[in-house]
């Protein structure tokens, strides 16, 4: 009776095995990493505890405050900064690696090419070992903060443009090509005009990660949001974290507001 | 307590619909007796749709009211309860594409299952005797384990007829069953219908727009339009000028195109 | 089903691509509206950033002798010429001690990503309104809101705190290790996957779900025979995805919490050994790199 069935079994497909793999692999990952018994560290939920307390009672001290404002404009700078970087960066490199400057031509695909590797290099080093990198190079100068941010966020702006370039629908271009237009041409009156609502409101959306980005990689010693409030945790200063923490959400909710308006603009 | 046994099915007491300007359904009494195969006819827009999801509790009527075997629709608890109770096969058939044959008929099971069985189920090889055979009543076991979205139209229908079946409601709603499908598969599809009701003994309302269909498949056909119980006659007594109206006079409401359309037909 | 996915790092948010808004284009930038004001102000405190760099470096960027010398000499330093040579590049054991950091990193970045996913999994449905209190709601529908209200919040609030605050925090109640880094990892990737998982939950085809619904299942078994086989692709896309920004991000969280490649790369800068660190970027490029290669393949899979 359920002879027909028993005939036909559920098949195993390539996905189910691959999954097996990966669980496998997590399986492995966790023996390597050990017994997670006792990494708990029950002193230290105390202070935990009092940290989160501060929460509420913020240090504004007007030397406090002078300080935050300075570590938030110093903030600022680097995100500021490291965003035009990327900009000025990503846009070449983007449009050379999109590969639309020539189609036709053999020595342009290898810089083409190359670019692309140059994006991914730029973008494969997280921005806090940048500033570790760089801080190492050039001391514990502000350039070593701007070049931070804007090295890897040119290499992922300039990844986002070539991938928005490519992506502008052929429908779109095959007008200019008709009417005989280089392909220089087709970039700047076709492509370019076709993605860039999407990349200006891209644009926006990175400079609110550059600023949580700055705020974090100044803890190498750059004297940003984030040194700080390594500074006073180590201190124990908790108010005067919190309040350290309270100028950078202010920070990135004023720009995720002006983000949001200019996106909501653009779609 | 539901009382399965009573003799009256479905009683609708001047029920309307209405959405926004308009009625689906307008002040309809209905009966339908326990055992009975009715087949509601008519255009599309005539409301087929929106009736039976009032008599499947998916949509409250506007005002009027609704008994199942005696117990008023909105008593019926929502989950298992009603679900033992009546089942409906939309037109759009709502299977998961992404699951495999067996899964989706074991999707009608799933009030009855405890959670512990339902990922049970999902898990591991531990197929429902009651999902195996009606993939095999419905002509599927060799597609038990495929997945959904890789079967054509007239397979996915016998999924969702399957998937029915293991849900084994008192009342079988079925929208439009074979709206997608060539003749010979809605022949088979229509009588493997009939069939499974008979033998298990449930109620059949099913709504259709082909004529041929209804009055050969079903013993009693209500032709609806604009809403409206038109005739409600055994299938023997349906005649050719009631069908002939039934679809003719359809456009009245719907423009001054139809309108003198009409004139001319009177 | 053909939401387009952004592949490039770190974006949450898919850019739409439609050729709607494409069209649109021209007449902001001509007009200069709002988005063009904006661009022009953004630029504008890009220069006055540059301009407080400028003003604020005392090495006088890289105009001075001394700090190109200095820029210099640390490049020469890493690639192993000068004091100290290149000893480094030629010692097995050395590589066989960062192969061995860079599996630590990998294995890291495998427990936040599982983690961080099968946490999203199970708390997105109730992030999305259309099951927690829209139409396909099941019973309380205040109840069912609160939970929304709430499963948000802590995505917002993880997601909010990036990774290398979560391993600050979290090394205060947690030995510094494998298991507080993954953690700080995950949790950030866990706000960001949950929110994204949420979405699609809300983009779902109501349909199958409303005829399970009137099959009587419930909300758990809404979850698995409706819910999940329609998302999952997608979230397991989202999934190898954040994997690469995980392991980018491993780097940082592992010079904080003491494992792995991030760890060694603080020391080695700390005391000087160049050629080390310049054998543990490598390292660590080719990890991303090979995640890279590795997510690509998984997500053309898991479509
Ligand atoms: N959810 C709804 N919202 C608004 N109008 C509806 C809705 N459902 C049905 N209608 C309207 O009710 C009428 C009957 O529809 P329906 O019951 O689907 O008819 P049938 O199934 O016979 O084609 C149609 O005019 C339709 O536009
Ligand atoms: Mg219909």
């Amino acid at each position: 009776m359920s002879a027909a069935l028993t005939k036909v079994r559920p098949s195993v497909a390539p996905t189910t095995i691959l999954n097996l793999v990966l669980v496998g692999a997590i399986a492995l990952s966790m023996v390597r990493a050990g017994s997670p018994a006792g990494v708990l560290n029950p002193e230290g939920l105390s202070a935990a505890g009092q940290s989160l307390g501060a929460a509420f009672n913020p240090d504004l001290a007007p030397a406090h405050l002078r300080l935050t404002l300075a570590a938030s404009g110093r903030t600022l700078a680097y995100a500021a900064a490291g965003m035009t970087l990327a900009f000025a960066g990503g846009i070449p490199l983007g449009v050379i690696a999109s590969g639309s400057l020539g189609r036709s031509s053999r020595p342009l695909t290898a810089v083409t090419v190359a670019c692309r590797m140059v994006l991914g290099l730029l973008r494969a080093v997280h921005e806090l070992v940048w500033a570790l990198i760089l801080v190492f190079a050039l001391g514990l100068s502000p350039l070593a903060g701007g070049l931070a941010i804007g090295i890897p966020y040119a290499g992922i702006l300039g990844r986002v443009i070539a991938d928005q370039l490519r992506d502008v629908p052929e429908s779109r271009l095959a007008a200019l090509r008709a009417s005989g237009a280089s392909e220089t041409q087709v970039l700047l009156y076709g492509q370019i005009p076709g993605a860039l609502p999407d990349l200006v409101s891209y644009f926006f959306y990175r400079s609110e990660c550059a600023i949580r980005s700055a705020a974090v990689l100044s803890i190498v010693g750059l004297g940003g949001i984030g040194y700080r409030i390594t500074v006073a945790l180590d201190d124990l200063h908790y108010r005067e974290v919190w309040t350290l923490v309270y100028a950078l959400v202010l920070i990135v909710v004023a720009v995720d507001i002006w983000s949001a308006q200019v996106r909501r603009r653009l779609t | 307590m539901i009382d399965r046994e009573s003799p009256t099915a479905i009683r609708l007491d001047s029920v309307t619909k209405a959405y926004a300007g308009s009625c689906a359904v307008s002040a309809m009494t209905l009966e339908v007796q326990r055992g009975e195969q009715v087949c509601l006819l008519g255009p599309s827009g005539a409301g087929k749709t929106t009736l039976l999801r009032l008599m499947a509790g998916m949509v409250e009527p506007s005002s009027g009211g609704i008994t199942v075997f005696g117990t008023p629709l909105q008593d019926i608890r929502r989950g298992p309860e009603l679900a033992s109770v009546v089942g409906m096969m939309q037109q759009q058939l709502d299977l998961v594409p992404q699951l495999a044959v067996r899964h989706n008929i074991e999707a009608g099971l799933l009030g009855r299952w405890s959670t512990w069985r339902a990922v049970a189920g999902l898990l591991l090889p531990v197929q429902s005797h009651a999902a195996a055979s009606a993939a095999r009543r419905v002509g599927l076991e060799d597609k038990f384990f495929t997945r959904v979205d890789r079967l054509s139209g007239g397979e996915q229908q016998r999924v969702a007829l399957a998937r029915l079946l293991v849900q084994d409601p008192a009342i079988l709603l079925v929208d439009e069953p074979v709206a997608s499908l060539d003749p010979e598969l809605a022949t088979d599809l229509l009588s493997l219908l009939r069939d499974l009701t008979i033998e298990t003994n449930k109620t059949l309302v099913a709504s259709l727009h082909s004529p041929e269909f209804a009055t050969n498949f079903f013993e009693r056909v209500i032709g609806l339009r604009n809403g409206r119980i038109e005739f409600d006659l055994p299938s023997s007594k349906v005649s050719r000028r009631r069908l002939d109206a039934l679809y003719q006079l359809n456009g009245r409401a719907s423009g001054p195109e139809s309108v003198s359309m009409t004139e001319t037909a009177g | 089903m053909a939401t387009p996915i952004a592949v490039h790092t770190d974006a949450p948010i898919p850019i739409r691509r439609s050729s709607i808004q494409a069209d649109r284009a021209p007449a902001h930038f001509l007009g200069l509206g709002f988005p063009g004001w904006s661009l022009v102000a953004a630029l504008m405190i890009g220069a006055a950033g540059w301009a407080f760099i400028v003003v604020d470096s005392d090495t006088g960027l890289f105009l001075s002798s001394a700090a190109r010398t200095r820029l210099a000499d640390f490049f020469a330093k890493l690639a192993g010429r000068g004091a100290g040579g290149s000893a480094g590049f030629w010692d097995a054991t050395k590589w066989w001690t960062i192969a061995r950091l860079t599996v630590d990193s990998l294995s890291l970045s495998l427990i936040a990503v599982a983690l961080a996913g099968i946490g999203a999994v199970v708390t997105m449905t109730a992030a999305a309104s259309n099951i927690t209190y829209g139409d396909l709601a099941f019973g309380n529908r205040t109840l069912g809101r609160a939970i929304y209200l709430g499963t948000r919040a802590i995505h917002i609030l993880t997601r909010s705190v990036p990774e290398v605050v979560w391993a600050l925090v979290i090394v205060f109640v947690m030995a510094p290790g494998m298991y507080a880094a993954a953690l700080a990892l995950a949790a950030h990737n866990y706000g960001v996957l949950g929110r994204l998982g949420a979405e699609l939950v809300e983009n779902v085809d109501p349909r199958p779900l409303r005829a399970l619904r009137s099959s009587g299942a419930g909300n758990i078994k809404l979850l698995l025979y409706g819910i999940l086989p329609q998302v999952l692709p997608q979230i397991l896309t989202f999934v190898f995805y954040r994997w690469e920004v995980i392991i980018r991000a491993s780097a940082v969280v592992g010079f904080v919490a003491a494992v792995g490649l991030g760890y060694q790369l603080r020391l080695d800068l700390s005391f000087f050994r160049y050629t080390d660190v310049a054998m543990l970027l490598v390292a660590y490029i080719l990890s991303v790199w090979l995640v890279d290669l590795v997510s690509v393949g998984l997500r053309k899979l898991a479509r």
